[in-house]
């Protein structure tokens, strides 16, 4: 994952958490220290679909727990698709 | 009784004449009126999936179920304008964002006078039981979605603003051109103890109609026993003209509720505004955000 899709999904993650100028972190932690809440992690699934073009389940994207684990999370995901 | 009856996946027509189940003191029934928006919410939801309400699982075979989050009328004129053998016709729409969430529309309307009309909007998110118990429900969403109902491709207003509010990022909502100030100011508390045979529904959780029910019940116990200014009681008064509820959080049986009065704020033509909450005792737990327009008859 390039550092464009990088600055993306922080974008994306800053839109879901309702924080457009939040300072993201790999190691922060979605749910303990950014915010993240349980809508949150649904919009985020819909954001990340229709930006990236890839579909990750409730249980996939709930088990990243800091922003490094969701940015693995996405690029195994396009490298598979 | 009920005529034209016809759920899609994507869309709810029906006529229905209003007879005693849909009625309540002077007029139509909200406690009714919630459980058939719900309902219908839940056939088109379930008929856009291809499924029905007890097959809905997500992919660890958790039985699924469609929570209500918020749900918002909004009438022209109070509940208590509606009349026993008036006709009533149905019109509802359902779409969904991603699998989980989905959003609902219905427009409610007499057929002897049109200008009697109300709209509600409902959102619902997929959620499943942690453990046995109500206290946590874990959000979820289906396995095999291969759902017919329309996919948005932003989160609709209605449920952005809910996210605002329940992460304090906004600190007021409208209700029918009325601005409701999102405070934790306590008027009045009451303790209320669930009644099995009416707030629970038929999976056990309460049911999201039962809420702004318990919320009636306390706040007509501080109009009529508390702060008494009429000759009759509260309910005989004062009837439903708006309602929006925010839901946080559901409880087991054996809980009780706490309800808090907010804030009451009379405002022009005998309409009154009223703010209360709900909240779990045993841990405090905000369960819901209640604003109400009421009009006096």
């Amino acid at each position: 994952m390039n550092n464009e899709h990088v600055e993306k999904l922080k974008d994306i993650l800053r839109a879901s958490l309702l924080e457009e100028e939040l300072s993201i972190n790999a190691d922060d932690h979605l749910a303990d220290e950014l915010g993240l809440d349980s809508i949150g992690y649904v919009d985020l699934t819909v954001k990340i679909e229709l930006t990236f073009g890839i579909v990750l389940s409730n249980r996939s994207i709930r088990a990243a727990k800091t922003f490094q684990d969701l940015v693995n999370l996405v690029s195994k995901h396009s490298a598979n698709g | 009784m009920d005529k034209s009856a016809n759920s899609t996946g994507t869309a709810h027509q029906a006529e229905k004449k209003i007879s005693m189940p849909q009625m309540c003191i002077d007029g139509l029934s909200e406690n009714w009126l919630f459980k058939y928006f719900g309902a219908n919410h839940w056939a088109m939801l379930c008929s856009g999936l291809g499924t029905d309400s007890t097959h809905l699982q997500n992919a660890e075979g958790d039985r699924l179920y469609a929570s209500f989050v918020r749900i918002k009328i909004d009438a022209e004129q109070p509940l208590n304008s509606f009349k026993e053998n008036e006709h009533i016709q149905f019109n509802g729409q359902i779409q969904r964002y991603g699998n989980a969430m989905y959003f609902s529309n219905f427009e409610l309307s007499s057929k002897e006078e049109k200008s009697k009309n109300l709209s509600a909007k409902l959102m619902t998110v997929f959620s499943a039981r942690e453990s046995a118990g109500n206290q946590k429900l874990l959000r979820s969403e289906v396995k095999n979605n291969n759902s017919i109902v329309k996919a948005l491709n932003a989160m609709p207003e209605f449920g952005m603003e809910y996210r605002k509010i329940k992460k304090q990022k906004t600190k007021q909502i409208c209700l029918k051109g009325y601005d409701f100030a999102i405070d934790d100011d306590v008027v009045f508390e009451k303790e209320y103890n669930l009644n099995p045979y009416y707030d629970v529904n038929g999976v056990g959780l309460i049911y999201f109609a039962a809420y702004p029910t318990i919320s009636d019940n306390c706040e007509s116990y501080y109009f009529n026993e508390v702060n008494n200014q009429f000759d009759r009681r509260w309910e005989q008064h004062y009837f439903t003209l708006a309602r929006d509820i925010m839901y946080y959080a559901n409880c087991e049986l054996s809980d009780t509720i706490i309800y808090h009065l907010n804030k009451i704020e009379k405002v022009k033509r005998g309409i009154v505004k009223i703010t209360s909450s709900l909240y779990r005792k045993s841990d405090k737990l905000l369960m819901a955000k209640i604003f109400t327009l009421k009009k006096l008859k």
